[in-house]
């Protein structure tokens, strides 16, 4: 039983952080705490449902109609930047909060639209519902694909801000677009391609996601605390933070759910509370990327 | 040109209006009922089921002649799944001149109205709201809850298992970490171990598992339910967490583990989000199931309505309950052609009809619904194309299961 909370400690930490990387990214960009985040996790597990109805035939189905879900968020995130928030860059913070409340009012109430009211759930792929065998414990394979697919994420964004040229470029721009414009970077265009990322990972988020959940319009309610939480925990913009944060908080829910059985998800606040009391700025600290 | 005389009758004629009884200004025009319920926010999918059911049975009623000769006519209000927004709806429709209210969906929203009732001459059907509170410390003589209180739902259920399944000797219980869902656990061990002890059975019940409220992961929990290896479970997460939790469960086969599986209140929600995957078997409670009903033409004329209106040959319980709110009201005003609510109180009070969901009735005392109560058992079956069936339904009378009535005063 142990060795299961651990296993399934490490899936919600995968699970958390993959809806935790895009608000990151967002925040280290723009410094948009980004309330429409859900619903564009919302959404693309919606699309994907859309695209797969009651069963992916294959992982590979479930990948690739996340991606494309991905893809369309990324899209429609785009518009939500040139609409919304690239007028809000240069005005307080509080007022961008409010614009992006407003996106996610809007975007619940056109998925509702679209999708109505009532639940509905997808199947995992096939090679996904069963379970396998580690040491001795059954461990469902769906845990292990949401595991892998969370440290892929990292790995991939990780790999992407710290070594890649473009991910350089971006954090030049996040922490100095003015400069960064004098040096020939066309800083805006930059901006639009890494809260276009983030929309999409949200939508990708959703969609990998799906088999797990039930699809109804308060799905990214579920999620997007977490995940704020995941954020504020590892440091405001900081994708390394924010991945170490969700294992953390996924290792103090299994801790809560092995040891205090009897309050189930009490510590994951009790632990919010203790880290902002020893690392105010987030385990490692606020970042621009 | 107003003469003396002229003045005079005009002035009796307004004030003979003014005075005359609520019945006879009432047939100047239809009869309006507000209807405060959740169209926004959590809870909006009841919401609007309990809109749907209000609104089909106005068009029933007025398709038949109305009552007395006059139409319904239902406004309808959102409460933003609040008490603040349930109070501000209630206060408008009131305040327009409305005497006549059904509202749900949650106990704390219908709580902020019930103390406005009297000083407002209102009568209000509360549609499905649980809660103890209703008609015990928050009891108000204007209202009748059309409800299943925990005691009366949960311990006839236990009851109805106890007594059909005299083999299962142990139980184990998972729920959510909300007050009123261990109402739920609390009433449904009462009934299994009442049943077995009249029977000269014992029956053991495990301490309820605990998941939290909203959360994206009950497999830590479901593993615990797996290996506790008693002979029945009993399912008590709701909505969408209920959906996960059966989602997520798939990998452990719980079906192959419990011998009898229990589901508390997710009936078809259930059934038609898990589709082909829906479980081998499995009861639930219901306040209406249609297709289970036989012998009652208003039930399958409410099921033929809201097909044509949603194109869903399976409705929720809401709109059966919400439809037979409407239609309490409207029978009370046909016999004593009055909406003034120390004439309707009475009259509903002695009333007893048949609804969509079978016999509705009060207890006199607090009010409290006293109804038929149905279970229903379904599952997989790969026979027909939306991959599950429901095989077979139970109706048992709530009336002896009801909690002691203490009117004014917690239970």
């Amino acid at each position: 039983m142990l060795l299961f909370t651990f296993i399934n400690s490490l899936t919600l930490a995968m699970a958390v952080f993959l809806v935790a990387g895009g608000l990151t990214l967002v925040f280290g960009i723009m410094r948009i705490l980004n309330f429409a985040h859900g619903a564009f996790f919302m959404f693309g597990a919606y699309l994907t449902s859309s695209i797969l109805r009651d069963s992916p035939g294959s992982i590979w189905a479930l990948i690739g109609a996340s991606l494309v879900a991905a893809a369309v968020a990324g899209v429609i995130g785009l518009v939500v930047q040139h609409v919304v928030l690239n007028r809000l860059r240069d005005v307080d913070e509080h007022f961008s909060l409010i614009a992006t409340y407003a996106v996610m009012l809007m975007s619940v109430g056109t998925i509702k639209l679209i999708w109505g009211l009532e639940f509905h759930s997808v199947n995992p792929p096939p090679e996904l519902r069963g379970g396998s065998n580690i040491f001795g414990t059954f461990v469902p394979n769906f845990s292990l694909f949401i595991i892998a697919a969370g440290v892929v994420v990292f790995i991939l964004l990780d790999t992407a801000i710290h070594r890649a040229w473009f991910g350089k470029i971006a954090i030049a721009i996040a922490r100095d677009g003015w400069t960064s414009n004098l040096m020939g970077i066309n800083s805006t265009l930059g901006i639009n391609i890494v809260v276009a990322g983030s929309f999409a990972l949200a939508g990708l988020a959703g969609g990998l996601l799906l088999p797990n959940q039930t699809l109804s319009p308060s799905l990214g309610d579920v999620f997007l605390l977490l995940a704020f939480i995941t954020m504020v925990i590892g440091g405001l913009g900081n994708i390394r933070g924010a991945f170490i944060a969700a294992l953390l908080l996924g290792l103090v829910d299994g801790f809560n759910v092995y040891f205090m059985p009897d309050a189930p998800g009490i510590l994951i606040y009790v632990g919010m509370v203790l880290c902002l009391l020893l690392w105010p700025n987030g385990l490692l600290g606020e970042s621009r990327l | 040109m107003l003469n003396r005389r002229k003045f005079l009758a005009t002035s009796a004629i307004a004030a003979g209006s003014l005075s005359m009884p609520a019945i006879l200004r009432a047939q100047t025009g239809p009869i309006q009922i507000g209807v405060i319920t959740t169209l926004t926010g959590p809870g909006q999918l009841y919401g609007q089921y309990i809109k749907d059911g209000c609104e089909l049975a106005a068009q029933l009623i007025n398709a038949r002649g109305g009552v007395n000769g006059q139409p319904i006519e239902l406004v309808i209000r959102d409460d933003r799944n609040s008490p603040d927004g349930a109070l501000a709806a209630f206060r408008e429709l009131a305040g327009s001149g409305i005497k006549l209210f059904a509202q749900g969906t949650f106990t704390a929203n219908v709580m902020a109205t019930l103390p406005l009732l009297e000083e407002n001459d209102a009568t209000m059907m509360v549609v499905g709201s649980s809660g103890l509170a209703i008609t015990h410390e928050a009891y108000t003589r204007n209202m009748f809850r059309l409800g299943y209180s925990a005691p009366m739902c949960f311990g006839g259920y236990g009851d109805l298992m106890a007594g059909k399944f005299p083999d299962i000797a142990s139980w184990t219980l998972i729920r959510s970490d909300v007050r009123s869902l261990q109402d739920i656990t609390d009433a449904f061990t009462a009934g299994l171990q009442n049943r077995a002890t009249a029977d000269g059975r014992t029956v053991s019940v495990s301490e309820p598992i605990l998941v939290p409220y909203n959360a994206p992961d009950f497999r830590n929990q479901i593993a615990r339910v797996a290996n506790a290896g008693t002979d029945a479970l009993f399912n008590c997460i709701q909505g969408a967490d209920g959906i996960s939790y059966y989602n997520q469960a798939q990998s452990f086969a719980l079906d192959q583990r419990f011998r009898l599986i229990c589901e508390s209140a997710g009936e078809l929600a259930v059934a038609k989000a898990l589709g082909r995957d829906m479980l081998e078997s499995m009861w639930s409670w219901t306040a209406w199931y249609p297709a289970g009903v036989t012998n009652n033409p208003i039930s399958d004329e409410l099921h033929q309505a809201f097909i044509a209106l949603r194109n869903d040959p399976y409705p929720n319980w809401y709109v059966g309950v919400a439809h037979d709110c409407i239609m309490t009201l409207a029978t009370a005003i046909g016999t004593t052609q009055s909406i003034a609510h120390d004439d309707l109180i009475p009259a509903i009070e002695a009333q007893s009809f048949q609804g969509a969901t079978g016999n509705v009735a009060f207890r006199t005392e607090d009010h409290g619904f006293a109804g038929d109560l149905t279970y229903i058992r379904y599952g997989k079956d790969t026979t027909v194309e939306q991959g599950w069936s429901v095989f077979e339904t139970e109706t048992i009378d709530g009336a002896p299961f009801l909690e002691r009535a203490t009117p004014g005063q917690a239970l």
